[in-house]
């Protein structure tokens, strides 16, 4: 190099241009398979409850679909045909699937999808902004209590006041239950600034506690252990009477794909780097300009928020509520499903709160024992698969990627 | 090198920690448009110094001013929104997201407001300067890869590069050599040279390593014992007996 | 007054307990960085063992072949005696399994140096899951209770009833205490393990085998909780879901106390057992929780060394 060529100069000739997206061109033949192989898996169990003979074909056509996922480059159109048309088809599994089943069954989706919304909300607590929380059932519980009491006009008395409570349509009250445990939410919000990891979990799991003493014991304002009957008489929504248990699921499943929409939005947007950022390194995020406590405290609160919209919801489907029903266990359930089916994912929740619903008595080699199993599953997981299903799966694909790189 | 206004003014800057003084008394000038040096023994203070600076770190007592305000009550990441970006002497980058994402990260807080940032387009149109760092850095292949998978190496370039990109007024590296393969040195110092040069970016270096902050830097702070023991041009410094002093005697 | 006395002295009783299980949490937790969520459930479990081997005389379900000793049923004529045989075999038990075993296959692979704690916290939860509702299964239908060790005896010293179950316990702690205290401080083994938790890397540079002393950690663990196991049968039940609350209690004691030493998880376990007795009776009955809760909040936001801990830097 001459000593007359400046740095500048020098450098340029290093310069490392960063590389087009090159999206390959779009098979139809595959697009065409991909959308058949998804519309077999969401079409074939409509109406039946037994499906023995056909369960290969569904099975092969679910493998199909993973596989696809598994193996197209996701910036690839093809990827890209595959992905939407999958989550296209577990929207439509979704809406579909309850047509034909009992008012029973028809509860237990329901249960998926309202615990689908809690999980939906701890993922970006803990799995994008890396705050961990062991105090979603509490926040299911407070919605719950708070839209059934504000729904109801019931009389109540607690620490000396006594009073009758307003009676706000439906709709109303679930957003006041949303907007009060996100309030609420600042009470973990701000010991999530001094602390991480395990402290957190213990502070999270202390403010858990708290909130059910104060459930069990303010017999004046929630019934206490007797509970709360909480029967979906008179809930009229945009001339939609949801008595019907068919037509509150579907009330819940919309409720659902807005929260996760939600969640989509604020995670592809600049808050979602934000998040990624304050979990991976929060110092170095302060040092870059993050404002580490106001994203921690939204993070808390969206989280929060969306387990009060979820416990209002939860209290109609099964139509009673007591205190036990949002004690640490049900904190753990959530918190166990949401690592289990992968954190940081968009998918995670839905297989992970697919383990602690739908799945437990449909595993007959479990028997009685399904939560034992599930246990079991979670250690295996922590100790094979720590990244969950979803991150498993994402994982796989990567390595996947850089063999068939490599090989080229 | 013609000296420009003072951008950061220190005036009196001390932090103690159980009685012993870390920072005592110091102050100094970073100009516009130089690279300051600050050198010192171990223990003399300087990370605690830029710890104070930036915000890590609450001093006692005294002054610092970026463009004539005083920030020195502010909270790091307002610091940092206001002009003073910095590396840390340890490595970070943010793992799991790629290094164009670690950039947009770093240079999406200045824009606008949090509430803004919900809805505004995924990137905020920070694409293309994003992308001429990532090439100016030489990490054009490895945009879309995850930071947790690069070299140390290149970790490194591209916290250097998350410091720069916001365009701050003063950027602080805080020992840019360290854990640098010796023959990858003179590439750091002509980046850092060529940042310098070619977009006016004013730096402020902790470094250890004498050889490359003398052939890098326009100016030296010589620190020993929480105290500033004397400024000047390398030269100066150089020559000065008490630096040589400081360096080998007890 | 005589009220005073009297709660208190069932509160620090009970805080035996608490100190018991908070101790060995804090072991866990100080020498090998370990957080067992699933400490309650190290405690639910073996108290149900003991029930089955030392009350419910269960048979083997061996094949008729198989010549047994003394029938098929184990288990002796008096419930005390029955339920010492089954503490001491249980210990040996318990020793392996939730000593050696859970170390072994859990501890070892998920917790890394200067890698991260939740793996395990999350591993533990499964494991208590699986206990907790291994035990529900098999033995939920009704909780099922045996008679203190102590036997039934009460008395009225000036005037307080005091069971002799709670001065048993009393004694029982507080000898095991400090029979740990003498070992860890007066023993070459006890002193080696105290350096391997201060500092394994200057313990290992001084030729002590730190992976053995923190097995030793282990199995020490392990008999604190079978110890636990039998004082708290009596009062609390064998239930499936009694290792839930009593995981709670070992958290919030240790805590408080300040987990990285075993006093300070001592006294811990004593306070919570005096604060909720007293809250209980002064304040509250219903919130008698809360009080230690609030406390423990506080603790870890400011004084995260616990009460009587030492601040200091330590990896954890």
């Amino acid at each position: 190099m001459s000593a007359t060529t400046s740095t500048g100069e020098r450098l340029a000739h290093r310069r490392d241009a960063v590389a087009e997206i090159d999206r390959g061109s779009l098979s139809w033949p595959l697009a065409a398979a991909a959308v058949a192989a998804v519309a077999t898996v969401v079409l074939l169990p409509v109406g039946r409850s037994e499906f023995a003979g056909i369960m290969w074909l569904w099975a092969a056509a679910l493998v199909a679909v993973l596989g696809l996922n598994l193996l197209l480059p996701v910036e690839s159109w093809n990827g890209i045909v595959v992905k939407w048309a999958s989550l296209a088809g577990c929207v439509a599994f979704l809406a579909v699937f309850p047509v034909g089943r009992t008012n029973s069954t028809l509860v237990d989706l329901g249960l998926f999808v309202v615990f689908a919304i809690v999980c939906v909300g701890l993922n970006l607590t803990h799995g994008f902004a890396g705050k961990i929380s062991l105090a979603q059932g509490a926040f299911l519980g407070i919605g719950a209590y708070v839209s059934v009491l504000l729904d109801t006009g019931r009389e109540v008395a607690v620490a000396g006041f006594e009073g009758t409570l307003p009676d706000l349509p439906f709709l109303l009250a679930i957003a006041v239950a949303g907007l009060t445990c996100m309030v609420l939410s600042v009470l973990i919000g701000f010991p999530a600034l001094r602390v991480q990891g395990p402290w957190l979990a213990f502070v999270t799991l202390a403010f858990n506690l708290l909130v059910y003493l104060v459930l069990n014991n303010e017999v004046g304002l929630t019934g206490g252990s007797r509970g709360l009957r909480t029967l979906r008489v008179d809930l009229v929504v945009f001339g939609v009477d949801l008595f019907e248990t068919r037509n509150y699921y579907y009330f819940c499943l919309v409720f659902l794909l807005a929260a996760t929409a939600l969640v989509w939005w604020i995670v592809r947007s600049p808050w979602g780097r934000a998040f990624k950022a304050l979990r991976d390194n929060p110092g170095r995020a302060a040092s870059l300009g993050v404002d580490v406590r106001t994203y921690t405290l939204l993070a808390f609160s969206i989280g929060a928020g969306l387990a009060g919209v979820a416990g209002a919801l939860y209290a109609r489907l099964i139509e009673y509520i007591d205190p036990r029903g949002f004690y640490i266990g049900q904190s753990f359930d959530f918190f166990l499903a949401t690592v289990v089916g992968g954190l940081g994912t968009m998918v995670g929740p839905f297989i992970g709160v697919s383990f602690i619903t739908v799945l437990t008595d449909r595993l007959r080699f479990t028997g009685d024992y399904y939560r034992v199993w599930f246990g079991l599953f979670v250690v295996f997981m922590m100790l094979a698969a720590p990244r969950g299903v979803a991150g498993s799966f994402n994982q796989l694909r990567s390595w996947l990627r850089a063999r068939r790189e490599a090989a080229r | 090198m013609t000296e420009g206004a003072p951008v950061v003014r220190v005036r009196g800057l001390t932090k103690s920690f159980g009685g012993i003084n870390a920072v005592d008394d110091v102050s100094f000038d970073v100009h516009d448009g130089e690279i300051l040096g600050i050198i010192g023994p171990n223990g003399c203070g300087k990370s605690t110094l830029f710890n104070c600076i930036l915000g890590q770190y609450r001093a006692d007592r005294g002054r610092v001013e970026l463009h004539g305000r005083d920030v020195g009550r502010w909270r790091p990441h307002r610091r940092a929104n206001a002009g003073l970006a910095r590396t840390f002497q340890l490595l970070q980058v943010f793992e799991s997201m790629s290094v164009r994402d670690n950039l947009k990260t770093a240079a999406q807080e200045h824009i606008g407001t949090i509430g803004g940032r919900l809805f505004r387009r995924p990137d905020m149109g920070l694409g293309d300067k994003v992308d001429r760092l990532i090439e100016r850095f030489g990490l054009g292949h490895l945009a879309e890869e995850r930071a947790g998978n690069l070299s140390y190496g290149q970790q490194k370039l591209l916290d250097t590069a998350m410091a720069f990109v916001s365009d701050p007024a003063v950027v602080f590296l805080d020992e840019p050599a360290g854990g640098v393969n010796p023959t990858m040195l003179g590439d750091v110092r002509d980046r850092i040279r060529d940042l310098n040069e070619h977009d006016g970016t004013t730096f402020a270096v902790v470094e250890h390593n004498m050889e490359f902050i003398f052939g890098l830097a326009h100016r030296i702070v010589v620190m020993d014992q929480g105290r500033v023991l004397t400024t000047g041009t390398p030269d100066e410094v150089r020559d000065d007996p008490r630096v040589l002093e400081v360096y080998l005697g007890g | 007054m005589s009220t005073f006395i009297q709660i208190s002295f069932s509160g620090l009783a009970t805080g035996a307990i608490f100190a018991l299980a908070a101790v060995g949490f804090a072991l866990l937790w100080q020498t090998a960085g370990a957080i067992n969520f699933a400490h309650g459930e190290f405690i639910a479990l073996p108290a149900v063992i003991m029930l089955i081997l030392g009350e419910m005389q269960p048979t083997l379900g061996l094949p008729d072949w198989v010549p047994v000793v003394g029938g098929t049923a184990i288990g002796g004529p008096l419930p005390e005696m029955g339920i010492i045989v089954a503490f001491v075999l249980t210990i040996p038990l318990a020793v392996l399994v939730l000593g050696w075993l859970f170390k072994v296959s859990l501890v070892d692979r998920l917790l890394t140096p200067g890698g991260d704690d939740i793996p395990l916290v999350i591993a533990s939860l499964g494991l208590a899951l699986m206990i907790r509702e291994y035990l529900r299964v098999e033995f939920g239908a009704a909780p099922k209770q045996f008679e203190s060790v102590f036997g039934n005896d009460r008395w009225r010293p000036g005037g307080i009833p005091v069971s002799a179950d709670d001065v048993g316990v009393l004694v029982v702690c507080v000898l095991v205490i400090l029979a740990l205290q003498l070992f860890l401080r007066r023993t070459s083994t006890g002193r080696q393990m105290e350096a391997a938790a201060q500092s394994p890397t200057t313990a290992r540079v001084l030729g002590i085998p730190v992976g053995r002393m923190v097995l030793y950690t282990f199995a020490i663990n392990a008999v604190l909780v079978t110890v636990a196991a039998l004082l708290v049968a009596p009062t609390t039940h064998a239930r499936w879901d009694a290792g839930i609350s009593l995981s709670l209690v070992a958290f919030t004691a240790a805590i408080i106390g300040g987990f990285n030493q075993v006093r300070g998880a001592l006294i811990g376990g004593f306070l919570v057992g005096l604060l909720q007795n007293w809250s209980g009776y002064y304040l509250s009955s219903a919130y008698r929780e809360a009080i230690p809760l609030l406390l423990m909040i506080l603790v870890i936001l400011w004084r995260p060394q616990g009460l009587f801990g030492i601040a200091e830097e330590r990896r954890i």
